[in-house]
């Protein structure tokens, strides 16, 4: 059994109706609502079902259960399960012994690494999980998710030397974009609006992926109005997570200044989902946890509107000089979900490490690296 | 689901005239603050003043309107949409004319791209100046002055200032309200430190000190928390002599450190000298025309629970239901201040604060919207 067909047989495993992983990993998650943590990882254990063993035939076709080829450490945030879940996944295809620090309170990677340990045993001991710092600071490659400051702070204690590699994984966030005109029928705009919703709503919007702003061309506050509803109905079925009195604030205060700048639709009585359309010049980022504005598309071409896309891109406030500067290497928007425009068009509107149909932008293929995992490449260390 | 609607405007009945919301407001100014303004009375009050605001504020009316609220539909105060601190700086929040505006104050603080406006006139700038006595005096400890003998109060109180003066500073409510306090209690122009001792813990030590020498009256210290910070940490102690107040006010708006209040009065006391009973919190903004104030007592020495005059009341509401929160829940400190005729009298702050009776605990700022994700950022 290779390590592509061992992970497989794993994800399917979670898979299987009833699966006690599921059960549990619904019961031990608290920063999502149970039915968002299945729909969530089931959508991603059909992903990697699918999928791990052609990504092992790409990018580690000699892969073999011998020797740990390197010592990998994984640094994992907790916004959401996914990415700690492929690290480590990449991390045992690149036939490193991975050390893996779990956010506080996260008991994913645990009952992954549990969960592989029934299909095989000698694989699933190559995934040491450890909050011992010096554990990880030994390692000659660190995987590192999270904010910039602790990526900075992981960066600068990893020894730094031509025989070691950092690959930090910072803020970065996304847009859509929608041609709302080009969608006549009534059966078409019901189809897009579900898809943007779904975009928006998926994992509380806290990964990388999320769509912080769709901008629209056509009617932006039909959309927008049209949105809510169906973002309403995702949250019926798939409820968003209560909420730290934190980030219910910034939700509150966001909505209260919305209402008074543009137009703000919103869950009564709770803050569980908020569209704002705003048409100003300017850009300001979402609270997240499904608050998702709504721009007319001629705004993604200001100059204000084009600065403040970098700092999105960038995730992080950017200096005088890069917001000014049209040749300032900042990193591009991690996703762009689009419909209704050639892709040509889409390309040059906005630059993104990965492109894809609306509804689809919270489902990333684990065959491709756009940005937002390690290659397997990158954790082979032959010393 | 909650709906943003646009309407065009509706027929609007007559507003009430200024001048009669004016003299109602000084009525309840005039009662003093310890004497209660029973719910009737301000609820009347406020209803016709939103009336008035509604009809002659037309961001605020759109506002209203967005959430479906109008003078019809509301039949009490707490269903007085709050306008959030930030329109103050996106709109001309007003219901004067550009031509009727005779003074305006800013929000200060050195990250905010554009302030809040304010705007007043001259009815509304003394409506301020009735407001904010009554309370200062009250909770200072200073002995109610008929106003026939204000202008004999010179060596009743020597004042302290540690701000900037009103000609350095014309568009700042605070230090509007000090000047307003220093022309009541007839202090010199002096009492204001000059600002460039304002940066200089050491300087402002000199100043203390030389406004203390041969002190026959009692001195009355005002101050933002950053100047005390920067005078606490020049100097070991500097007693102050005895019978002296302190009130402190204000955030620190990203400049120098932070020091919790409690910890702040603490050193106050210590390196001053000044009793805790005799250090008051000040927390006022300058989209409000009245102030709220601890009250230390006997019992609460070190109580932090901010009150406002009976011409004001305060809400505590929790951000996931947007109703109000227990006693003892936290929440966004609502303001509702009928002194506030010129421009809203409802105001959502940016702050957090802990219910407590009809006061509040102030917390600190709610936070804000930041770019988060988790992609790549870079390999090395």
């Amino acid at each position: 059994m290779t390590t592509g067909q061992a992970i497989a047989a794993t994800a399917r495993l979670w898979l299987k109706r009833g699966s006690s992983w599921m059960a549990r990993a619904k019961r031990d998650i608290t920063a999502f609502s149970p039915p968002m943590v299945e729909m969530g990882l089931r959508e991603l254990f059909a992903d990697i079902a699918s999928n791990v063993e052609e990504l092992e035939r790409r990018e580690a076709p000699h892969s073999t259960l011998t020797a740990p080829r390197s010592n990998v450490a994984h640094v994992l945030s907790g916004n959401l399960p996914n990415p700690g879940i492929v690290s480590i996944i990449v991390g045992l295809l690149a036939g490193a012994r991975n050390v893996v620090k779990p956010a506080t309170g996260d008991p994913m990677p645990a009952l992954f690494v549990e969960s592989l340990a029934r299909v095989n045993a000698k694989l699933a001991g190559r995934v040491e999980l450890t909050d011992d710092r010096k554990a990880y600071q030994r390692a000659k490659i660190v995987v590192s998710y999270g904010d910039d400051e602790t990526l900075r702070t992981l960066r600068k204690n990893h020894r730094r030397d031509a025989s070691t590699a950092f690959f930090g994984f910072g803020h970065r966030a996304s847009i859509g974009l929608v041609n709302f005109s080009r969608f006549a029928l009534h059966a078409q705009r019901s189809t897009l609006i579900a898809a943007a919703a779904r975009d928006a709503s998926m994992w509380d919007q806290q990964g990388c992926m999320s769509p912080q702003c769709f901008y629209v061309r056509g009617d932006a506050a039909a959309f927008a109005e049209a949105l809510a509803r169906d973002m309403e109905r995702f949250d019926r079925h798939w409820s968003r997570a209560t909420l730290p009195f934190e980030d219910a604030a910034a939700i509150a205060r966001a909505r209260s200044e919305w209402n008074f700048r543009g137009r703000v639709w919103a869950s009564k009585g709770s803050t569980h989902w908020t569209v704002a359309l705003d048409e100003r010049d300017r850009w300001a980022p979402s609270p997240l946890n499904r608050f998702v504005f709504v721009r007319p598309i001629e705004l993604l071409t200001t100059r204000d509107s084009r600065s403040d896309i970098r700092k999105l891109a960038a995730g992080r406030k950017t200096t005088k000089h890069e917001a000014r500067s049209t040749s300032c290497a900042l990193p591009p928007l991690s996703t762009v979900g689009f419909a209704g425009f050639p892709p040509k068009e889409i390309i040059a509107m906005a630059r993104a490490d990965r492109y894809c149909s609306l509804g689809e932008m919270q489902r990333p293929s684990l065959l491709l690296t756009h940005g937002s995992r390690p290659r397997v490449g990158d954790l082979i260390h032959e010393s | 689901m909650k709906t943003a609607r646009k309407k065009t405007h509706p027929s609007i009945s007559k507003p009430p005239p200024a001048g009669e919301l004016d003299a109602r407001i000084l009525d309840f100014i005039a009662r003093g603050v310890e004497r209660r303004v029973t719910d009737a009375e301000f609820n009347a009050l406020a209803l016709a003043m939103f009336s008035r605001q509604f009809a002659l504020n037309g961001p605020y009316r759109r506002y209203c309107e967005s959430l479906d609220r109008s003078p019809r539909s509301v039949a009490h105060w707490t269903q007085i949409p709050a306008a959030p601190t930030a329109a103050f700086k996106d709109a001309e929040l007003t219901t004067l004319r550009p031509a009727e505006r005779t003074a305006v104050f800013h929000s200060s603080g050195t990250t905010e791209h554009r302030p809040s406006r304010h705007f007043h006139n001259a009815a509304t700038l003394a409506l301020y100046e009735a407001a904010l006595w009554p309370m200062f005096q009250s909770r200072m400890g200073l002995l109610p002055v008929p106003s026939s003998s204000m202008d004999k109060r010179d060596g009743c109180s020597t004042l302290v200032i540690l701000t900037p003066a009103p000609s350095e500073a014309p568009h700042s409510s605070l230090v509007h309200m000090m000047e307003t306090v220093r022309r009541q209690l007839s202090a010199p122009h002096s009492a204001f430190v000059d600002v460039a001792v304002l940066e200089d813990g050491r300087a402002l030590a000199k100043a203390i000190q030389f406004a203390i020498r041969n002190l026959q009256s009692a001195i009355l210290l005002l101050g933002t928390a950053i100047a005390f910070v920067r005078l606490l940490n020049a100097i070991n102690s500097l007693p102050l002599p005895s019978g002296a107040h302190v009130m402190e006010t204000g955030g620190y708006k990203g400049r120098g450190r932070e020091v919790p209040r409690e910890k702040l009065h603490a050193q106050i006391s210590a390196k001053l000298g000044v009793e805790r009973l005799d250090i008051i919190s000040e927390y006022g903004m300058c989209e409000l025309s009245s102030q709220f104030y601890t009250r230390p007592t006997v019992h609460a020495p070190r109580s932090a629970v901010f009150t406002g005059p009976p011409w004001t009341r305060s809400m505590v509401v929790d951000p996931e239901t947007g109703r109000e929160a227990r006693e003892g829940g936290r929440g966004l400190i609502r303001i509702f201040d009928l002194a506030n005729r010129g421009s809203v009298l409802a105001i959502q702050t940016e702050d957090v604060g802990v219910r407590r009776g009809d006061g509040f605990e102030l917390l600190g700022r709610a936070p804000q919207a930041e770019a988060r994700g988790c992609s790549l950022m870079v390999a090395s």
